[in-house]
């Protein structure tokens, strides 16, 4: 088989294992292909169910389906049985100084054990304050003794669910000057020593590049391709703020062309890995995700092309 | 305090109080912006959370406006922060503020909208249950029909109100026809709840209300039906009964006495 049969193989769309039990399903965790997803939100439930569309996979926030029932789950279970899901979180708030909230995460893995998602992912980043949740994702300090406290609460996290998760570089607005290490020497320190993966937002990596004067490319490029386990790609917005150019991630618009270039880099670098489009406000027609997604594989297979000698026309 | 802590702790006071100048403030590398910088956060934290508390209240973002409806939220913000990640359960005593909050008071209706859409919000995400098969309580002993408690399904809320909230609330759904509500109607006794995958808001005459406040209490059918009589004379218990099973209020029935 030439690599871009393995490429087209991989993209084939990998249905959902699921032994049927009565009524109730009980899913088996699949790997989620190496293939782009997108994130999947309530206002395409009943088109997805309708036309099957040719996707990899979706990815979900667990906090839109912590309620106990209804129409969430109902739409979620019957996606799931066609399609392999991935768990992205936005509240375990691993950097925070305090304890991990052991609610969340006990409502986390009721939520992977019943759904048994191929991928969880988390954020570099921290939400929970002194008794209140921000629902952001905040800026973390890279010092020492945040990266021991990241440390302890992903492998807490992970020994909690059973399983590894990854952990996703933020985009940031500010830099701060308490700082011991770079970025990537804390994510990737974190991510060798609990054993978690890294989920690599490439729009993030442009964003944080943009806003504060380094290379894109050579962030990247300081990631070891074999802890990558995800790729985000989403769109972001810019602003001018006397003067100054600051680039805001909304997951609100199609993902800009700078951005397509560092994906290919990524990919001839760490080779293809699921790749999601993340679209969060001002969602579109689902036909605008799945082309979001087709260009994401399409650079993929190209980039697969390339590197075994296969001319790209 | 550890160094972490306590930059989570001046960072968490800088979001909640915009004032310049803030102890954070020292932590940030200054290029002149750094300001603008931190009210990149504060703008992301209260815009995440007005949009969720907007997920919740579609109704009542649409009788106030965006601008008044983010105004609104953002004191409240200030008042209830959440406390946990759990953002579904997020934006339960909206209700209550509204009631408090000075500028909301003109629309004296409003509490009470908020109240139900709460309700609907809970029904949306509660738990599901099979209802109660009506041939059920073919076996019981026709001699202790009386004494047979009722269980509500679990997305059950009752919500009295003295203005037509469910008049206000149809009539703001996307893709309603434009109509008027007459405020002065008087007073509308519902029920918000989600049998199967549609979550319904029912109108109910005031004794068909209390009977299932009684069954709310554990009160049994026939001390439930003499509390709802009292109030409606002319209620009939066959009618009632049929409705409520037709339309799967409950889940469960058990003797009681």
């Amino acid at each position: 088989m030439t690599r871009s049969q393995v490429v087209a193989s991989n993209l084939s769309k990998a249905k959902g294992n699921k032994v049927q039990n009565s009524n109730s399903c009980t899913f088996v965790k699949d790997p989620i292909p190496a293939r782009a997803g997108i994130g999947l939100k309530a206002q395409h439930y009943r088109e997805i169910l309708d036309i099957s569309p040719d996707l990899g996979w979706f990815e979900v926030h667990p906090e839109n389906y912590m309620g106990a029932g209804g129409p969430p789950h109902h739409y979620l279970e019957a996606i799931r049985r066609d399609y392999p899901l991935s768990m992205h979180g936005v509240g375990m708030s691993l950097g925070s100084a305090g304890p991990i909230d052991k609610d969340h995460l006990r409502s986390l893995k009721e939520l992977t054990d019943r759904y048994q998602p191929g991928l969880i992912s988390e954020h570099l980043s921290w939400g929970h304050g002194q008794e209140i949740f921000m629902n952001d994702l905040l800026p973390l300090l890279y010092t020492k003794e945040a990266l021991e406290i990241v440390i302890d609460h992903v492998s807490e996290v992970q020994d909690y669910l059973g399983r590894q998760i990854l952990i996703e570089n933020p985009s940031t607005y500010l830099t701060l000057k308490n700082n011991e290490m770079s970025e990537t020497d804390f994510l990737v320190e974190a991510a060798k020593r609990s054993g978690c993966g890294i989920l690599l937002d490439v729009n993030n990596v442009y964003v944080c590049a943009r806003n504060h004067g380094f290379d894109p490319m050579a962030y990247v490029n300081e990631i070891p391709g074999d802890l990558v386990g995800e790729i985000h790609l989403a769109g972001h917005q810019v602003f001018d703020i006397k003067g100054t150019e600051l680039r805001i991630d909304d997951h609100g618009s199609a993902v800009c062309e700078d951005v397509w270039h560092l994906h290919a880099h990524a990919l001839s670098l760490i080779g293809t890995k699921p790749m999601l489009i993340e679209w969060d406000t001002d969602v579109p027609e689902l036909s605008v995700l799945m082309s979001e997604a087709t260009k994401a594989d399409r650079i993929a297979v190209a980039s697969e092309e390339g590197k075994s000698g296969v001319r790209v026309s | 305090m550890s160094g972490l802590a306590e930059f989570q702790a001046q960072f968490q006071e800088a979001v909640f109080d915009p004032s310049p100048g803030a102890k954070v403030s020292s932590w940030v590398e200054d290029d002149g912006l750094t300001e603008e910088r931190l009210n990149v956060y504060r703008n992301n934290v209260f815009y995440s959370l007005t949009d969720s508390l907007a997920a919740v209240y579609p109704v009542i973002f649409k009788l106030v406006g965006e601008d008044f409806f983010r105004g609104t939220a953002a004191e409240f913000i200030r008042q209830a922060p959440p406390k946990m990640a759990r953002i579904l359960e997020y934006g339960a005593e909206f209700s209550d503020f509204l009631t408090d909050f000075e500028p909301a008071k003109p629309l004296r209706y409003l509490p009470d909208i908020a109240r139900l859409e709460w309700a609907w919000n809970e029904a949306y995400n509660g738990a599901d249950r099979a209802p109660l098969p009506p041939e059920k309580l073919q076996s019981f002993p026709p001699d202790r029909m009386a004494e047979i408690c009722f269980t509500l399904h679990p997305t059950s809320r009752l919500i009295e109100s003295a203005y037509p909230i469910d008049a206000i609330w149809s009539a703001n759904q996307e893709g309603a026809d434009e109509q008027e509500v007459d405020l002065g109607q008087g007073k509308v006794f519902l029920q918000v709840i989600r049998p199967d995958q549609d979550v319904e808001v029912r109108q109910l005459t005031q004794g068909a209300f209390m009977f299932l406040q009684a069954c709310e209490e554990g009160v049994n059918l026939g001390a439930a039906y003499e509390s709802a009589v009292a109030m409606e004379p002319e209620l009939d218990l066959t009618q009632l009964l049929s409705d409520f099973l037709l339309g799967n209020t409950f889940t469960e029935a058990t003797l009681h006495d």
